[in-house]
Parts: structure tokens; C-alpha cells; sequence
């Protein structure tokens, strides 16, 4: 899902838990800030479209389509160490919001691998029949009236 | 050898004996170091040696931190969340040949610096985010080739 999505999904979750300090912060590191790891597969994707960072303002960015952004940090396989920390923070925030971050993400229909690099098992996502555009709108929809609801 | 050294050692941990405990723990890591050097001379390197010795390795720092636990100068929360973190670190250190080494050479620190809690936090961590980064490396590695197949390159 779009980082929109789930800032405003993210927001209603801090909302309805009336988070704030250390636990609003852990909220929105395991709700939002773990598509961060997109960054990393961010130099693979311009190589392969032959995008240069010195052409930056000449050529305009590439848009390649069902590029496989996703890794293992926001896979169920993460579970393994994001349990640990919470643990460690005695703190269940990083395993709730980072099950909601999962949530949003296996609604949508691409190609998921729960379990990589330690098995290659892949799956879509639920509710095939349903558009992404479609079920990305009814999250955002549901996020805001949570979130007016509680405010 | 190393692990029978290494064993000596959680056993005079076990008795309070920190000191001689963590002098036989030294000759338990040369020790290891030699096993290789040994191994890798006359080319006797085998996967069993291999999946042995890791699995000497992990069961002594296991047992070493435990002990520590046990004797009272750590909490077991923190020593089982250091082993955790190690052996996550060990199921895709092959795969991504990425290891930090931060293991039973903590407990000197910890020794040195009077806190053996901060030690095994500290092992803890560095573990961790190595795991983080060794799943990081992997996927940028075959995201790489699924790339360059894609545009016939050599």
C-alpha cells in the first residue's frame, strides 16, 4: 500500500490506543517508517532503467511498473526480530503496528515471499477479485473516520 | 578441544570462580582460532567440521551466558534475548557471509567494564542488526540478479 495509507491507518491505531512519547514513536516506526526499506533496492531500480543521478534534472524519473520493492523487513519472517525488541522495550506497540503495516500490505495483489531468504514460498494477496485502487480507497476511508471519530 | 575448554569454563563460572572461568574461556577462543588455521593448512576442512563446530560454538556461548545468569550478574531476560539474537544471526550468516563476531568475546568487555548486562545488551544489538542487514544484503544480492537477468547481462 501507499505510505499514505498507512500513515492515516497508523494514526487511527494511535488514536484509538491514545499512544503519545516513546510508544507514539514505536507506533509510527513499525507502522510507517519500515517502507523505509525500499531505499535499499532504490540504486538496483535506476541502474536497471539506466537512470543516472547526474542526469537528475534532465531525464525525468523512470516508472517501471510491479517493481519489486518489497523486502524481508516488512514480511511476516520480520516477526523474528521485531519480537525480540519488543521484549527488550517491554513494549507490544512494535508487534501491533507492525502487524497492522503487514495487514495493509496483504491486501493488496502483488507477489509477496512471508518467509524469505529462509524459504522462496510465495503468495498474492486477499481478496484477489478486489482492485488495489479499490481497496486502498476503502482503507483510507475507514482510517479517517477512525481517526475523526477519536479526535 | 575448544569446546572442552570452554565447557571448563562454564563450570567454574557456575562455582564463582569469574576470573579463572573467563582465563580458560581465552584459551577456549585460541583454541578456536588455532582448530581452523589447523584445519584450513592441511585443507582437512569438511561441511560436518563446519556444522559442528557452529554447533559447539553456539551451545558453549549459550551455556557461558546462561551461566553468567545463573551466577547473578546478568538477568535472564537479557541473556536469553542475546542467545536469540545470535542464532538468528547464525541461520543466514552462510548466505550472506556477514558476521560481526560479537559473541563470547562480550563477556570480557563485561568483565572489564564492571556490567555484564551492558555487554550481553550490547551482544544483543550488534547480533540483531546484523541479522537485519545480512536479510538486507540477501535481498539486494538476488533482486541484483533477478535484474540483470532481466537485461541479458553478463
Amino acid at each position: 500500500m501507499t505510505i499514505l495509507s498507512h500513515i492515516l491507518f497508523t494514526t487511527s491505531g494511535v488514536k484509538i490506543m491514545e499512544l503519545n512519547g516513546k510508544e507514539l514513536l514505536l507506533a509510527y516506526v513499525f507502522g510507517v517508517l519500515l517502507d523505509l526499506d525500499h531505499l535499499v533496492k532504490l540504486p538496483l531500480y535506476l541502474k536497471k532503467n539506466n537512470f543516472k543521478i547526474s542526469n537528475i534534472f534532465k531525464q525525468s524519473l523512470p516508472r517501471e511498473r510491479y517493481y519489486n520493492w518489497r523486502t524481508s523487513l516488512q514480511e511476516p519472517i520480520a516477526l523474528s526480530w521485531i519480537i525480540p525488541i519488543a521484549i527488550f522495550l517491554n513494549s507490544i506497540i512494535p508487534i501491533i503496528f507492525f502487524l497492522s503495516h503487514l495487514f495493509l500490505d496483504y491486501l493488496m495483489n502483488y507477489r509477496k515471499s512471508p518467509f524469505y531468504p529462509l524459504s522462496k514460498f510465495a503468495i498474492r494477496g486477499l481478496s484477489t477479485s478486489i482492485s488495489n485502487k479499490t481497496k486502498e480507497f476503502i482503507i483510507i476511508i475507514i482510517s479517517i473516520c477512525l481517526i475523526l471519530l477519536h479526535l | 578441544m575448544s569446546f572442552t575448554i570452554g565447557s571448563i569454563s562454564v563450570i567454574l563460572i557456575l562455582f564463582k570462580n569469574l576470573k579463572l572461568g573467563l582465563l580458560f574461556l581465552l584459551a577456549a577462543l585460541i583454541f578456536d582460532v588455532l582448530d581452523g588455521a589447523v584445519a584450513r593448512y592441511f585443507k582437512l576442512e569438511t561441511k560436518q567440521g563446519k556444522i559442528l563446530e557452529l554447533i559447539f560454538d553456539r551451545t558453549n556461548e549459550a551455556s557461558l551466558f546462561l551461566a553468567i545468569a545463573y551466577v547473578n550478574l546478568v538477568d535472564f531476560k537479557t541473556t536469553i534475548l542475546a542467545i536469540v539474537a545470535i542464532l538468528l544471526m547464525t541461520t543466514i550468516k552462510d548466505k550472506s557471509k556477514f558476521d560481526p563476531g560479537c559473541k563470547r568475546i562480550m563477556l570480557f568487555v563485561g568483565y572489564l567494564l564492571h556490567n555484564f548486562k551492558l555487554a550481553l545488551e550490547i551482544t544483543f544489538f550488534v547480533n540483531l542488526f546484523s541479522f537485519i542487514l545480512s536479510m538486507l544484503i540477501i535481498e539486494y544480492k538476488n533482486q541484483k540478479k533477478i535484474d540483470c537477468q532481466s537485461r541479458t547481462c553478463g
